[in-house]
């Protein structure tokens, strides 16, 4: 049976979740159930009854422990009840619900174990800002000499687990490195992956949310520890 | 033997030292390695302070020049060793944390599907 947890990690999303949630799809061709698991990382707003309200699983990390942590709490929750599939999708309303049919596809296709969203592939970047493409772009080069893995998005949080994948990769990074070592773990195992383009539509609400380009130097350095000392 | 101001003073910081060490192997805060490692260290510490010139006959063994740079370099790689082993501490009881956080609000959630 195969069965699809789309994976939320959320920390104070109250504002938006409600319509991120409400576009998310009920149904999808190859899978017989779809199921929401939001993890709210210590909020301190209502994004867990807000969650609980449109029907999602709420996992509730008791203190704030990261996007990295947060995602595995789900990916865990999802392994643990038997779901096949995975999908991590951001909660600010950067990423397109209806694309979760596209990235999802070569993974139940058994094509690869782990679909990666890549919002170069097409240009699909809306008002993204040239620091934050200059800077995606460095990481690009970084994480192939680093981690030999080749693909044009390091940093996209949109992807698909197939069941390989979910059992595989375990996230030990709690913060925002954890899109680099899910990357550096592929690499290790040897995980068969592919990238889709998808759509990343930047807002005030998602910029102000999201990671700032200075944080590619902890990154940086932090994928080189994990590689060389882990 | 005359003991300086300075000498009595580190005496003193030393004795305390130690007598700390003691009390948090006792309250099982430090195990019994660690507790005699901090105590050799300790007493090293008194030698050097009490023995001056047997500092600088075990300097010149290792090819420096005096006791006293002997002491600050030890010191200063000791130093780094320990905020090493600090932050490999601080960094796994976090993934600790982490994951405690983790199963209680997994199980928390199972709960309330199976009660």
């Amino acid at each position: 049976m195969s069965r699809l947890a789309i994976v939320i990690a959320a920390y104070n999303e109250a504002s938006q979740l409600g319509s991120v949630l409400e576009k998310l799809p009920i149904e999808l061709l190859g899978i017989e159930k779809i199921v929401t698991v939001v993890v709210d990382d210590g909020s301190k707003d209502t994004t867990a009854a807000i969650a609980a309200d449109k029907g999602a699983i709420v996992l509730r990390h008791s203190i704030n422990r990261g996007q990295g942590a947060a995602l595995q709490t789900g990916l865990d929750y999802a392994q643990r009840n038997g779901f096949t599939y995975a999908v991590t999708f951001d909660a600010d309303g950067q990423h397109d619900a209806g694309e979760i049919k596209d990235l999802l596809q070569p993974v139940l296709q058994n094509e690869v174990d782990i679909a990666l969203g890549s919002r170069f592939l097409s240009k699909r970047a809306e008002n993204i800002s040239t620091t934050r493409t200059a800077t995606m772009k460095a990481g690009v080069l970084f994480t192939r000499l680093i981690s030999r893995i080749d693909v044009t998005d390091t940093h996209n949080g949109f992807r698909a687990f197939g069941p390989v994948a979910l059992q595989k990769i375990q996230i030990k990074q709690d913060k925002m490195e954890h899109a680099s070592e899910i990357l550096e773990q592929i690499g290790f195992y040897g995980l068969r992956y592919k990238e889709v383009p998808v759509t990343i539509r930047y807002s005030e609400y998602s910029v102000t949310k999201g990671q700032k380009s200075s944080n590619a130097f902890r990154i940086a350095a932090n994928m080189i520890a994990y590689k060389f000392m882990v | 033997m005359t003991i300086s101001v300075f000498t009595g003073i580190a005496l003193l910081f030393i004795f305390f030292a130690a007598s700390r060490t003691i009390l948090r192997f006792k309250d099982g805060s430090i195990s019994i390695g660690e507790t005699i490692f901090w105590i050799l260290f300790w007493m090293t510490g008194a030698t050097a302070l009490l023995l001056p010139g047997q500092t600088d006959r075990i300097a010149h063994l290792f090819g420096a020049t005096s006791g006293v740079n002997v002491i600050v370099y030890t010191s200063i790689i000791l130093i780094y060793y320990l905020v090493f082993r600090i932050y490999i501490k601080i960094s796994s009881l976090s993934h600790e944390l982490t994951r405690l956080i983790r199963n209680l609000a997994i199980e928390s959630e199972t709960k309330k599907v199976n009660p």
